[in-house]
C-alpha cells in the first residue's frame, strides 16, 4: 500500500510524505520539501531510501542537485517540524547535520 | 483552523495515473533503470518509481492544509465538481465542461483553483488535463 501525505504549509510550500508498505511493513519512504516556481513544484530537500541506503538530497531553488548526504530515518513529524521551523531557508542550513 | 482532505484511488484514476507516469517516464524497467543512472538528480524519477511500486495495491492520500486561503477556494459550484468525480471517476476538464454543461474556461479556472491546494489532483494526459481520485473526507479542524 501506498500512502501519501501532503502538507500544504501555503500556496507555494509543500512537505510529501510517500510511504510504500509490503504486508504492512514500511518498505520505502521518500519524504520531501517543495516550493512552487511558476505552475511547477520543485523538490528543495528530500529525505528517502530508494537505492537501500537511507539518506538527505539538497537541491537548489531551480531544482538542480547540490549533494547528497547519509541521513538515518526520522518520523516524516520530526522532519516537518523542521520544515516549518526552516521553511525557504532549509537550504542555507546545514539541514545534513542536524 | 486546517483543512484536511482523504483521498483514495479507484482502478481507473490508478490506470490514468499509471499511463500518465508511463508517457512521461516510460515503463518500469525504464524509470529503474534511470533511478539507478540519474540516482537522486531527477527527484521526480524517485517519485515516478513510487507509484510504479503501489500500481497494482491501494494508494491513499492525505492532504492537510494550513494556508487559510484555502477557504476561497471552495464554493457550491466547486462542489458540484468534486461530486461529479465521485459520482464519475476520472475526467478531463473538457469532458467535466460537457457533462456539467458549464464554460470551459470557469471549469478550468475551478480546477486550477482547487489543485493549487491538492483538494484535486490534477495530472497531464496526453494533451488533457484530468482530475483524478475519489475525496472521501473534507475535514475542517479548528
Amino acid at each position: 500500500m501506498l500512502k501519501i501525505k501532503k502538507y500544504i504549509i501555503s500556496k507555494s510550500e509543500m512537505a510529501v510524505s510517500m510511504e510504500f508498505y509490503e504486508n504492512d511493513k514500511l518498505k520505502n519512504y521518500l519524504y520531501s520539501y517543495k516550493i512552487r516556481k511558476g505552475r511547477k513544484w520543485i523538490t528543495l530537500v528530500r529525505w528517502d531510501n530508494l537505492d537501500g541506503i537511507e539518506h538527505i538530497d539538497i537541491y537548489d531553488e531551480n531544482g538542480n542537485y547540490i549533494r547528497t548526504k547519509e541521513f538515518p530515518k526520522r518520523s516524516f513529524d520530526h522532519l516537518l517540524s523542521i520544515i516549518k521551523t526552516f521553511r525557504r531557508n532549509i537550504i542555507a542550513m546545514e539541514i545534513d547535520n542536524i | 483552523m486546517e483543512m484536511k482532505i482523504i483521498r483514495k484511488y479507484r482502478k481507473a484514476d490508478v490506470e490514468i495515473l499509471k499511463k500518465s507516469i508511463r508517457r512521461k517516464f516510460g515503463r518500469i524497467e525504464k524509470v529503474k533503470k534511470l533511478l539507478q543512472i540519474k540516482k537522486c538528480s531527477q527527484p521526480e524519477i524517485g517519485e515516478a518509481y513510487m507509484f510504479y511500486m503501489a500500481i497494482d495495491d491501494d494508494i491513499e492520500e492525505t492532504v492537510i492544509v494550513e494556508d487559510k486561503k484555502v477557504f476561497t477556494s471552495l464554493s457550491a459550484k466547486r462542489y458540484e465538481i468534486i461530486e461529479f468525480l465521485n459520482k464519475n471517476g476520472p475526467a478531463s476538464i473538457k469532458e467535466i465542461a460537457r457533462k456539467t454543461r458549464r464554460d470551459y474556461k470557469n471549469v478550468y479556472d475551478d480546477i486550477y483553483a482547487m489543485g493549487e491546494f491538492q483538494i484535486l489532483n490534477v495530472v497531464r494526459y496526453g494533451k488533457e488535463k484530468v482530475a483524478l481520485g475519489e475525496i472521501e473526507t473534507i475535514e475542517i479542524r479548528v
